[in-house]
C-alpha cells in the first residue's frame, strides 16, 4: 500500500507539512519534554513524589469527584436531552441555547459564581445548610462545579442520537406489546448508550483536569479538598518543578487512556449509526 | 483517432480495477462503457480524464501522449455522476467558472464570457434559469448545467459518468433523446459510462462491455445484442433463459426432452449450457418437429408484450415473450400444457462447467 | 466545547419530532425535573453574577470596569485573541485540507493527535511551556542570555492559549469537509482551476459557516482561558493579567463587587458567543435544508 492515495487536488505536501510542523511545535514537542523531564527524575524520586499522601489524596479527589459528576450528568444530561428533543414547552429554544453556557463562560467566572452561590451565606448554601449539608469548600462543592462544566458534553452528544432515533422503532416495540418502560430500557437506551458513554467520558476527562471553576469552590485544603491540578500549581509556585512534572505525567497518562476510550466509544456510536 | 488507450492496468490496493485495457475511439464517435458495478468502467473513464493515474499503459488523445499530463492540460469535459455543481454559485457562474479561472492572458473579457455562457445555456435550454442556484433546479436541469459547464472550456472530448444515473425513468428517456440530438449537432467525441444496457444500446455508436476490469466485447449495439461474444455479454444484455443440456448427435437434450437442432446453432458435444432469449421461444398448441413440452406456470399480460413463465419437463423454468395478438390467439391459461420451439439457441465455448 | 457540538450534527437535527408518546403527567414531571436542574445549575449562577456586579450600584459597576488595570487586562485579552485566532485558523484550514481531501497512512492517528489538547488539563498546558521556556527550562539559560522573555510575558500567554484552543477550528472543519467530499474540487480542477483558485472559489464558500463557527468557539475560549494562562502569566498587574486572571485577583482580594463586574463583562461575551453560535447553526441549517429540499 502506498503512503497516499492519488488525487488530482493539489496542496497535500504543503498542508500536511504545515499541520505536522505546527502540531509538533505547539503540542508534541512540549508534551514530550514533560515526559522526558519526568524520566530524568529517576524512578525512585518519581515514585516517591507520586505516592506521597498529599499527591495520592489529590489524585483520588480529582478522579473521584470527576467520576461522581460524570455519573450525575449521565442521568441529568440524558434527562435534559430527552426533554429538549421530545417535549415542547415555552422558552425551549432559550433553554436549549443555555445548555452551551458552561462551554462559553470563562471558567474563572463560573468558579466565583458557583462559590458565591454555595458559600454558607449564598442562596443555595443557606438552603443546604438548613438541611445540614455543607457544599462550598467540600468535595460536594467540587462535584457541583464539575457537574456544571460537564453537562453540555453529555447533552450535546446524546441529543442528535435521540433526535435521529426513528419513531417507527419505538412504535414497533409498542406494537409487539412492550410497555413504555420496557421500550425505554430495551430499545431506546441500548441505542443511545454508546453516545451516552462517549459524552460521559468527555465530561469525565474534562472534569479531571478542570481548574478554573473548581479552584474557588474547593477550599484547597491539602489532603482534603486539594485537586490535582491545583497541587501542580502549588508545586510550581514553590519552584518544585520535579514534583509538578511527576503529577502532570501521571495525569497525562490517565488522560490519554481516557481519550483512547472515548475514541472507542465514538467508533461504537458510529457503528450504530450505520445500521 | 481521437482517443487511444494502450494496455492500461490499474489496481487499488489488492483490487484490480482495470487489467490490460486497450481501446480506440474515433473522432466524433459516441462510445458507451457498459458493465455491472465494480467492472472498472468508471475507473477507465477517470484514467482517460486524468483524474486517476494508470499503474501502467498509455493514454493518447488526438495523437498527443497524455499519460503523464495533468488533468487541466487534457482539456476534457467531464460530467460527474452527481454533477458536482458548485452549490454556492448560480447556474451562470457555474458555467462561467472554467473561463474565469483561466490565466489573465487567456481569459476572455467579461462581455465575451457572458456571451459564451448564454450561448451554452441556450444550447442546453436553460437560458431562463441563469440566475438560479443548483438547489433550485430539478435533477434533469442540473444534469444539463453540468453538461454546459463541461462544454464551456471547449473540450477535446466529453466524458460522462453515469449521466442519467440519478434521474427517474421518465426524465431519463427524455434526456437521452435530447442528448443524442445535441451530440449529433456538436459532433463531439464522447464516452459515457452506464450500467443500463438499454441506455447503452440506444445512445452509443459503439458499446464496450466490461466485466471485472476486462473488456468482454466491443461492437455496435447490433453486434453486441445479436451476436454476444460470450456468456457474460449474453446474460448482461437483456433477459435470457439458460438451460442445462446434453448433446447427442442431432439432438439437444433439455433434461429428458430431446430437441432436434440444426447446424446453424454451432453447438458441439462439449456444451452443456445453452442460452435462449425469451422472444426467440415460441409457444404453440400442437407439437412440431423440434418442439418440447412445457407447462405454463405464470402469465404477466400487463404491458406491450405478454410474458409467460413456463416449466420444462426437466423442471427448469424459462420465460417466453409473445405479442398480445398471439397471446389472445392461443388463449393460454395457467397450468396448461403447451409445446415450445426454440428459434435461436446460443452456446459458448469454454462453458463446460457442471 | 470539545463535545460533539459540531455544526454539521446539530444542523442536521433541526427537524422537530412529530409527536410525543409519553402521557402528559410523565411529560410534565420529566420536564419539571429537567428545568429545575437547569435553573439551579445554569440560571442561578448567571443571576449571582448580575446581582453581584450591581451590588454597589451602577456607578461602582462602571468604575470597576474602567479602572486602568481592568482596561489593561481587557486590552491584553483582546491582543491574545487577535494573535491566537488567526494562527489557529491557518492550522485548522491546513489540517482540514490535508485530512479531508486526501487518503493517507496514519490519517486516523493524526486526527486523534489534533484533539489531544482537549484532554490535557489547562494547568498542564501551561506547565509544559514553563518546562520549555522557564528559567529552569530547556531553553531557559539561552533565553536569559539573549534577554528574551517568553514565560511570564505575552509570548508565553499566547503560546498557552494557542495550545488550548488549537483544535477548535480544525475539528469543526474536518468532518464538514469530509462530508462534502471531493467532487466539486475535482470538477474545478478539471475545468482548469489552480489549487488556490479551487480553495478560494469552491472550498471556502462551502465551509464558511463551519469556519466561522470554529472561529467563534476559538475566540471565546481564547479570551476566557484561565488555568493555562494562569501558569504562564506571572500575574503582573497591568502587564500580564488577562480579564479572567483579573477576576481571580479581585476575588481573592475580597473585592467581590468588582470581581463580578468584570465577570459580567465576560459573561456577556459568553452570551454573544452563544447567540452567534445559534445564528450560524440556523443559517447553516437553512442553507442545507434548501439544498436538501430539491
Amino acid at each position: 500500500m502506498k503512503f497516499k492515495r492519488h488525487s488530482v487536488i493539489p496542496g497535500f505536501g504543503f498542508t500536511l507539512g504545515f499541520t505536522l510542523t505546527y502540531l509538533s511545535l505547539i503540542v508534541l514537542i512540549p508534551l514530550s519534554l514533560l515526559f522526558l523531564k519526568a524520566t530524568t527524575l529517576g524512578w525512585e524520586h518519581f515514585w516517591h513524589t507520586v505516592v506521597s499522601a498529599r499527591v495520592l489524596a489529590s489524585l483520588r479527589l480529582s478522579f473521584g469527584t470527576a467520576l461522581a459528576s460524570a455519573l450525575v450528568n449521565a442521568v441529568f444530561g440524558l434527562l435534559v436531552a430527552w426533554v429538549l428533543v421530545r417535549y415542547d414547552f415555552p422558552g425551549k429554544k432559550i433553554v436549549d441555547a443555555l445548555v452551551d453556557l458552561p462551554f462559553a463562560l470563562p471558567t474563572a467566572v463560573a468558579g466565583i459564581a458557583l462559590t458565591t452561590l454555595y458559600a454558607p451565606h449564598g442562596w443555595m448554601g443557606r438552603l443546604l445548610a438548613g438541611l445540614g449539608i455543607k457544599a462550598a469548600f467540600t468535595p460536594l462543592g467540587i462535584t457541583l462545579a464539575l457537574i456544571f462544566i460537564g453537562l453540555p458534553f453529555v447533552v450535546r452528544t446524546v441529543e442528535p442520537i435521540l433526535q435521529d432515533f426513528e419513531k417507527e422503532i419505538e412504535e414497533a416495540a409498542f406494537s409487539l406489546g412492550a410497555n413504555r418502560w420496557q421500550t425505554f430500557c430495551k430499545v431506546i437506551l441500548p441505542a443511545i448508550l454508546p453516545a451516552l458513554l462517549t459524552g460521559c467520558a468527555m465530561a469525565f476527562s474534562r472534569a479531571v483536569g478542570e481548574y478554573g471553576s473548581v479552584v474557588f469552590i474547593a477550599g484547597n485544603m491539602p489532603l482534603k479538598t486539594e485537586i490535582a491540578p491545583l497541587l501542580i500549581m502549588t508545586k510550581l509556585e514553590q519552584y518544585d518543578y520535579a514534583g509538578a512534572t511527576a503529577i502532570a505525567g501521571v495525569m497525562l497518562v490517565i488522560s490519554f487512556l481516557l481519550l483512547f476510550a472515548t475514541h472507542l466509544f465514538q467508533a461504537w456510536t458510529r457503528q450504530y449509526e450505520r445500521v | 483517432m481521437s482517443i487511444q488507450v494502450f494496455d492500461v492496468t490499474k489496481k487499488f490496493d489488492d483490487f484490480t480495477a482495470l487489467q490490460n485495457i486497450s481501446l480506440e475511439v474515433a473522432e466524433g464517435e459516441r462510445v458507451a462503457l457498459l458493465g455491472p458495478s465494480g467492472s472498472g468502467k468508471t475507473t477507465l473513464l477517470r484514467v482517460i480524464s486524468g483524474l486517476e493515474p494508470a499503474d501502467s499503459g498509455r493514454v493518447v488523445i488526438r495523437g498527443n501522449e497524455m499519460t503523464d499530463e495533468k488533468v487541466s492540460d487534457r482539456k476534457v469535459g467531464f460530467v460527474f455522476q452527481h454533477y458536482a455543481l458548485f452549490r454556492h454559485m448560480s447556474v451562470f457562474e457555474n458555467v462561467a467558472f472554467g473561463l474565469r479561472v483561466r490565466s489573465k492572458s487567456e481569459r476572455p473579457g467579461n462581455a465575451d464570457i457572458k456571451k459564451r455562457v448564454l450561448e451554452l445555456l441556450k444550447l442546453v435550454r436553460l437560458d431562463s434559469m441563469a440566475s438560479r442556484y443548483p438547489s433550485q433546479l430539478s435533477g434533469g436541469q442540473r444534469q444539463r448545467v453540468a453538461l454546459a459547464r463541461a462544454l464551456a472550456i471547449e473540450p477535446n472530448m466529453l466524458l460522462l459518468d453515469e449521466p442519467f444515473g440519478a434521474l427517474d425513468a421518465k426524465v431519463r428517456r427524455e434526456l437521452r433523446q435530447w442528448l443524442r440530438e445535441l451530440h449529433d449537432k456538436l459532433g463531439m467525441t464522447s464516452i459515457f459510462v452506464t450500467h443500463d444496457q438499454e441506455e447503452a444500446l440506444e445512445l452509443a455508436d459503439r458499446v464496450v462491455v466490461m466485466n471485472r476490469g476486462r473488456i468482454e466485447q466491443i461492437g455496435t449495439p447490433d453486434e453486441i445484442y445479436h451476436h454476444p461474444a460470450n456468456e457474460f455479454v449474453c446474460e448482461f444484455l437483456g433477459n435470457v433463459n439458460f438451460f442445462h443440456c446434453r448433446l447427442e448427435g442431432e439432438k439437444v437434450y433439455l433434461g429428458n426432452t430431446g430437441v432436434r437442432i440444426s447446424d446453424k446453432f454451432g453447438l458441439d458435444s462439449k456444451h452443456n449450457k445453452v442460452y435462449i432469449r425469451p422472444h426467440r421461444l415460441e409457444i404453440s398448441r400442437v407439437p412440431a418437429e423440434d418442439s418440447f413440452g412445457a407447462t405454463i406456470r405464470l402469465i404477466h399480460s400487463a404491458g406491450p408484450l405478454v410474458r409467460v413463465e413456463i416449466e420444462v419437463h426437466s423442471g427448469e423454468r424459462a420465460s417466453v415473450e409473445l405479442s398480445q395478438e398471439r397471446f389472445c390467439e392461443l388463449d393460454l391459461k395457467k397450468g396448461e400444457a403447451v409445446y415450445v420451439v426454440a428459434k435461436e439457441i446460443r452456446a459458448y465455448p469454454g462453458d463446460y462447467s457442471i | 466545547m470539545a463535545g460533539a457540538t459540531g455544526l454539521r450534527k446539530r444542523a442536521a437535527n433541526q427537524v422537530a419530532r412529530a409527536s410525543v408518546t409519553e402521557p402528559p403527567l410523565v411529560r410534565g414531571i420529566l420536564t419539571a425535573i429537567a428545568l429545575i436542574f437547569l435553573v439551579v445549575f445554569l440560571i442561578l449562577p448567571i443571576t449571582v453574577i448580575v446581582a453581584g456586579a450591581l451590588a454597589k450600584g451602577v456607578q461602582f459597576y462602571f468604575q470597576a470596569l474602567t479602572e486602568p488595570v481592568a482596561l489593561a487586562a481587557a486590552r491584553l485579552t483582546l491582543l491574545v485573541a487577535v494573535i491566537t485566532v488567526p494562527l489557529n485558523v491557518l492550522f485548522g484550514l491546513a489540517a482540514a485540507w490535508a485530512l479531508a481531501k486526501f487518503d493517507f497512512v496514519g490519517k486516523k492517528f493524526l486526527t486523534t493527535l489534533i484533539d489531544l489538547p482537549f484532554s490535557v488539563s489547562p494547568v498542564i498546558s501551561g506547565l509544559i511551556y514553563v518546562l520549555v521556556f522557564g528559567a529552569q527550562g530547556v531553553l531557559g539559560p539561552w533565553l536569559q542570555a539573549h534577554d528574551i522573555k517568553i514565560v511570564f510575558a505575552l509570548p508565553g500567554i499566547v503560546l498557552a492559549t494557542v495550545f488550548v484552543t488549537s483544535p477548535f477550528v480544525a475539528r469543526e472543519l474536518i468532518p464538514l469537509m469530509q462530508a462534502q467530499g471531493n467532487e466539486e474540487e475535482n470538477a474545478a480542477i478539471i475545468l482548469g482551476a489552480s489549487g488556490w483558485q479551487t480553495f478560494w472559489r469552491v472550498t471556502l464558500p462551502n465551509i464558511k459557516w463551519g469556519l466561522l463557527y470554529g472561529v467563534i468557539l476559538c475566540t471565546a475560549r481564547a479570551m476566557g482561558e484561565f488555568g493555562a494562562v494562569s501558569v504562564v502569566s506571572g500575574h503582573i498587574r497591568g502587564l500580564t493579567n488577562t480579564l479572567p486572571l483579573h477576576v481571580e485577583i479581585l476575588y481573592n482580594e475580597y473585592s467581590f463587587t468588582a470581581a463580578f463586574a468584570v465577570s459580567s463583562l465576560l459573561m456577556m461575551l459568553a452570551f454573544v458567543t452563544l447567540a452567534l453560535k445559534h445564528f450560524i447553526e440556523w443559517q447553516h441549517s437553512r442553507e442545507t435544508n434548501l439544498t436538501a429540499e430539491s
